[in-house]
């Protein structure tokens, strides 16, 4: 057992020098997440003096990044507020909910929760414009790239400009 | 030309390069253009550490709290493990995957078969059964479905229908939480929840795998969503895998000597043993160990009697043939089942989930049964239906399990038809205030009938022992005269045939139930539990309370369980966990209805041994204190700690009840008129005196039990007794302990995964009762009370009197020499004065009155409820209470290592290529068992997967567990684990 014992400190050793932080691509979807604010109007989102109100579901990481990154920024004259849910049921009115991968298979209780609300659902996992989200996070030949679905942001009463569109793939 | 190419190619290239990417600033980022962002996070190249942090950090638990909830905030002690770990370890059974989650302890007794236990408390009580090395102790449920052996009361992998393909993730929560659950979540419950069909799920998935020892693994994985309403699954998985020897372990007793080529023709079972030098050509089996069925199948067993002979019995029982328990001693699992899955969602908070499916499998693993060796078949073929439905706040679930199970395959007995009913219904009342009161109501209905499938008079001959027919006993081996019967006389001979009311016929004579089984007939427990829960959340503060009464029909008793909870968010990255709770073990059929009579024919002590259950048992009960600790020190490291205490109370066991030396009056009857022209043949005068004077009885009854033990068998006139029954005992059992987990992304290329767990296991209240020395103890006790001998004390004058009259020589020197003593001369005197009393006063021929006479003294029949024609009856605790045995305090139980874990890595050097390994890690133990104590080393495999993906969804692989091939025995008395070798291809589209 004692060879055991040493082997697990040999191995803790070797792995504790971290390469880098894993929590990149966090970040970046977390930037992506604000620019997809920036680029969907809502309707009376202008007049409105309510805070915009980002939620994540089921993903912490995601989360504390986006905070991070939002924490001086504004989406018109809106303060941003990020909201955290570990289920659906807990999801407060939003203007956007992104949908950790670690939730995925809960995409249709969202999509069932949100109707009639101008809200973007950003999905974290790929090929989820299909069952009606907005735009979804995709890995394209590793790299880190979204599908968007204007047929979808339309039906919760959105529209996204040119810019986003060709930034992303559309998939309708 | 060449310009334009170079022009568009430069066009083509990302305006920015990884290193500009990088160096930039956050806010330099977000203010580029969309355009520019989405150039700048393609220029990084961004490989998906997001997937790695949604498989290792952000797991989904329901178990803990009944909640969907983040496992980082779960308030109990829980680990998740999906289904893409599992496979990415190579783990090839859903038991195996235990090995990677902390606080269970993982043995595999022969390939693909495993011992699974959450912090131990087996083997207690020690020096008992090998049944109480099984895991009593967790709550096996598949989608909060049931599925726990209540029969046996263990939990038993190989008779569940699914495989890893219908796994979405195993929720393990740990500590007491029977409150939440119900029974048998004494150290925790496990959780398996399986992929609810959707939109999102593959339509198709699969694994095949094949290697050494004959391994055979596939399952399949179909799931389509028809409308956004309706979806369905079917799977299908089948193992088939040998073990990697056919050798047996034979359980040590002193005495086991097995003939070799040799030895020479031996005298009949329980003959005397004249020339000794026959057992130096025998192998001296008596420490047990590995031997061929052949050669199980021929072993003696040596007696040395009281009287100083030695004498060989079977060593095993005719009945109880090797062939019928092992048609394949080389099996280890083979195992199939099928499933299928319907979610419909018919309307907004409304969904029901329908499931079902059939298992059929036969594995060499099962302890039920100790009868010479220690692996034991176990058959399952079973059908089971689920329905949970959700509507609004409301969960009904109803599930009904059926099917034919055998704990040990070709042992008379132990097959018997299921029949488990459960159905719940539990409502969530929500309040605006942070507060939410969940009140439901459980019942469950277990039952087991081992008197089916019932006899097939058309073919008789084909109702082989292991396969057919009533699991009753035709072994009984009657010395009666005109009955003998066995199995062999009516198995060889289809003439013979049998009728069921025979039993009936030879229980009127023998007052022996011939069909005996394991419960002989049909038996069942009911459960209802009303429970509540009440959940309380403000900000990062939440209080769990839990209560739940569990009333079960036998035992006649309500047992309480109960579970406070509180825990604290400190921040996204901090949490802290306290829960006490009290739970129970569930009540089981073998505890509390086994009815089994084991007629242990040709051999020796005892030659019947009833295993009783105990209708008035206590369930066992353990109070659990824990405090957790999740800490997320950076980004990509997930800690999470537990320390826990606990005590628990009310084990039981199948102790020695009471023995008795029971006497047969028709065979007394029989054997006594085999000596009656003797005595007819006396002179008037001895015969009167004899007759008249309760002395000169006493020595005729002395003189007629001597003769008649050495003319015969001893077993045929005495027939030892021995009631073994479920008892409780007085220990109180401590254990302590802490885990630790880690898991751990390194990179995107890299992760590492490590639990630690360290425990200690005291017990207060201990004694050293060995079930087997009991049994022994008690049943010579008896013998003695029914029957003893001392020097008799004459007169002068009653000598001279017996030197004029006693001629015999053998007749006057046992009376001279033997007074015997106890109750049995008792009946001998009432017997001869009552045979004498007959002949000459009413007339009586010698045979009519010597069987009116027996019948009168010893009563009708047999009947050991009535404890009619029992004599010498000693109870095992008047035993116990006669040896006290020092009680201790703070006793050592060596059965759970005092340390185990394992360590894990995954590393992908590129996209396609995905390397893991983990190295599993356990304690030295000892096993304590009825044969003796065993001492397991301390061992640490590893096991290895690399799996190469040429497409997306499609992985070819191979996998070897136990790498260096290692031989050793990981479960107490069964096989030496090596390594297993597969090749195979997984896909998933």
């Amino acid at each position: 057992m004692r060879l055991c014992l040493k082997m697990i400190i040999a191995l803790l050793v070797l792995i504790i020098p971290s390469v880098k932080s894993a929590g990149q691509a966090a970040q970046f979807k977390a930037m992506y997440l604000y620019k997809f604010a920036k680029g969907v109007s809502w309707p009376n989102s202008a007049a409105s003096n309510s805070d915009f109100v980002i939620t994540i579901v089921g993903d912490n990481e995601m989360a504390s990044a986006l905070k991070k990154s939002v924490a001086s920024r504004k989406i018109g004259s809106r303060s941003i507020v990020v909201l955290e849910a570990s289920t659906i049921a807990q999801i407060q009115k939003s203007d956007v909910v992104f949908l950790g991968e670690s939730k995925s298979d809960q995409i249709q209780k969202l999509v069932e929760s949100q109707k009639g609300n101008n809200v973007l659902i950003v999905s974290g996992k790929g090929g989820f414009c299909e069952h009606g989200a907005g735009i979804s996070f995709v890995n394209k030949n590793g790299a880190l790239a979204y599908e968007v679905s204007s047929k979808n942001l339309q039906s919760y009463g959105l529209t996204c400009s040119q810019e986003l569109l060709r930034s992303g793939t559309n998939v309708d | 030309m060449l310009m334009l190419f170079v022009f568009v190619g430069m066009s083509a290239q990302n305006k920015y390069t990884r290193e500009q990417v990088l160096n930039m600033t956050e806010d330099q980022l977000m203010d580029l253009s969309m355009e520019d962002f989405a150039e700048a996070i393609k220029a990084v190249g961004v490989s998906n550490p997001d997937e790695l942090f949604a498989l290792i950090m952000n797991k989904n638990v329901s178990s803990a709290s009944k909640e969907d909830e983040d496992s980082f905030t779960s308030p109990l002690s829980t680990t998740v493990i999906t289904r893409r770990e599992m496979r990415t370890y190579g783990v090839t059974t859903i038991e195996e995957a235990f090995r990677l989650i902390p606080g269970m302890i993982v043995s595999e007794k022969t390939n693909g078969i495993y011992d699974i236990h959450m912090r131990g408390l087996n083997n207690i009580p020690d020096y008992n059964t090998y049944l109480y090395t099984e895991n009593a102790n967790t709550l096996l449920m598949i989608d909060g479905r049931p599925v726990q052996n209540n029969v046996m009361g263990a939990i038993n992998f190989d008779m569940l229908p699914i495989g890893i393909e219908d796994v979405e993730r195993i929720e393990v929560v740990r500590g007491a939480c029977s409150a939440l659950y119900g029974a048998n979540a004494v150290n925790g419950v496990i959780n398996i929840i399986t992929e609810r069909p959707s939109v999102v799920s593959s339509i198709a998935s699969g694994n095949v795998q094949v290697g050494n020892n004959n391994t055979m693994i596939g399952e399949l994985g179909l799931r389509r969503a028809f409308t956004d309403k309706i979806a369905l699954g079917i799977t299908a998985n089948i193992q088939k895998r040998e073990r990697n020897t056919d050798k047996l372990y034979l359980l040590p007793n002193p005495g086991q000597y097995i003939p070799t080529r040799s030895t020479p023709e031996l005298p009949a079972p329980g003959d005397k043993l004249t020339d000794l030098s026959v057992l130096g050509t025998m192998i001296d089996a008596s420490n047990g160990g590995e031997f061929s069925l052949e050669e199980i199948q021929s072993m003696k067993q040596l007696y040395v009697m009281a009287d100083g002979d030695y004498r060989l019995f079977d060593g095993t029982e005719p009945e109880t043939p090797l062939t019928s328990m092992f048609p394949d001693p080389k099996l280890s699992r083979e195992t199939m089942g099928v499933n299928g899955y319907l979610c419909w969602t018919p309307a907004e908070k409304m969904n029901i989930f329908l499931s079902g499916g059939y298992q059929k499998s036969h594995v060499n693993g099962s302890p039920a049964n100790e009868d010479i060796v220690s692996l034991n078949g176990r058959k399952s073929e079973t059908a089971y239906i689920n329905l949970d439905a959700n509507i609004k706040d409301l969960r009904f679930v109803a599930n009904y399990m059926n099917g034919i199970q055998e704990y040990v395959v070709g042992v008379p007995g132990y097959k018997m038809n299921i029949n488990n009913i459960n159905i719940s219904a539990e409502y969530d009342f929500k309040m605006d205030n942070g507060f939410s009161v969940r009140p439901g109501f459980f019942f469950q209905h277990s039952c087991a009938d081992d008197y089916v499938p019932v006899w097939d008079e058309q073919d008789p001959l084909n109702a082989s022992i292991a396969d057919k027919a009533m699991p009753g006993n035709y072994g009984l081996d009657l010395s009666e005269p005109g009955f003998r019967y066995n199995y062999k006389w009516h198995y060889e001979d289809p003439s013979h045939g049998f009728k069921p009311e025979w039993n009936e016929t030879i229980k009127a004579y023998s007052g022996y139930n011939m069909l005996t089984g394991l419960f002989t007939g049909e038996k069942d427990i009911n459960t209802i539990a009303p429970s509540v829960r009440v959940n309380y959340v403000h900000d990062g503060l939440r209080l769990i309370g839990a209560y739940r009464a569990d009333k079960t029909s036998n035992p006649d008793k309500w047992s309480h369980s109960w579970q406070f909870g509180a825990s604290y968010s400190i921040n996204g990255n901090n949490f802290v966990r306290f829960v006490y709770g009290r739970a129970n073990r569930g009540a089981n059929l073998v505890n509390s209805c086994a009815d089994y009579t084991w007629l242990r024919s040709n051999m020796f002590y005892p030659s019947r041994l009833h295993i009783g259950g105990n209708d008035d048992l206590t369930l066992m009960h353990i109070d659990n204190f824990e405090v957790g600790y999740r800490w997320r020190p950076i980004m990509n490291i997930l800690v999470d700690a537990e320390a826990f205490y606990s005590i628990s109370k009310d084990y039981g066991a199948m102790m020695a009840n009471y023995g008795a030396m029971q006497v047969s009056s028709e065979r007394f009857a029989h054997i006594l008129l085999g000596i009656q022209e003797g005595v007819n043949s006396m002179p008037d005068g001895i015969q009167s005196l004899m007759f008249s004077n309760d002395k000169f009885i006493n020595y005729m009854s002395n003189y007629i039990f001597l003769n008649l033990a050495q003319k015969v068998d001893m077993g045929s006139v005495f027939r030892p007794y021995a009631d073994v029954k479920y008892s409780m005992l007085p220990y109180e059992v401590h254990q302590m302990g802490i885990s630790v987990n880690m898991d751990y992304i390194i990179s995107s290329k890299l992760i590492a995964k490590l639990n630690v767990n360290t425990q200690k296991t005291t017990i207060d209240n201990y004694y050293e009762y060995q079930q087997i020395n009991d049994i022994k103890a008690m049943l010579t006790s008896s013998q003695n009370n029914a029957v003893s001998y001392s020097k008799p004390s004459f007169t002068d004058e009653e000598s001279a009197m017996l030197d004029m009259f006693v001629t015999d020589p053998m007749m006057n020197y046992i009376f001279k020499n033997y007074e015997m003593t106890g109750e049995l001369p008792n009946l001998l005197n009432n017997l001869l004065k009552e045979w004498r009393q007959n002949v000459v006063e009413n007339g009586m021929s010698d045979y009519e009155a010597m069987q009116t006479a027996a019948q009168h003294t010893f009563g009708p029949s047999y009947n050991r409820e009535t404890g009619v024609n029992e004599i010498g009856q000693v109870y095992g605790k008047d035993i116990r209470d006669e040896h006290p045995q020092t009680k201790r305090n703070g006793y050592k139980h060596k059965g759970t290592p005092s340390f185990y874990g394992m360590i894990g890595l995954i590393y992908k050097p590129i996209e396609k290529l995905e390397v893991s390994a983990y190295l599993n890690m356990m304690g030295k133990r000892v096993y304590r068992l009825a044969y003796g104590s065993f001492d397991m080393k301390q061992r640490c495999t590893l096991n290895m997967k690399v799996g190469y993906k040429p497409t997306n969804g499609f992985e070819i692989f191979i996998n070897a567990h136990n790498l260096f091939n290692s031989k050793e025995r990981e479960a107490v008395m069964n096989d030496k684990i090596g390594g297993l070798y597969t090749v195979g291809a997984a896909f998933n589209f």
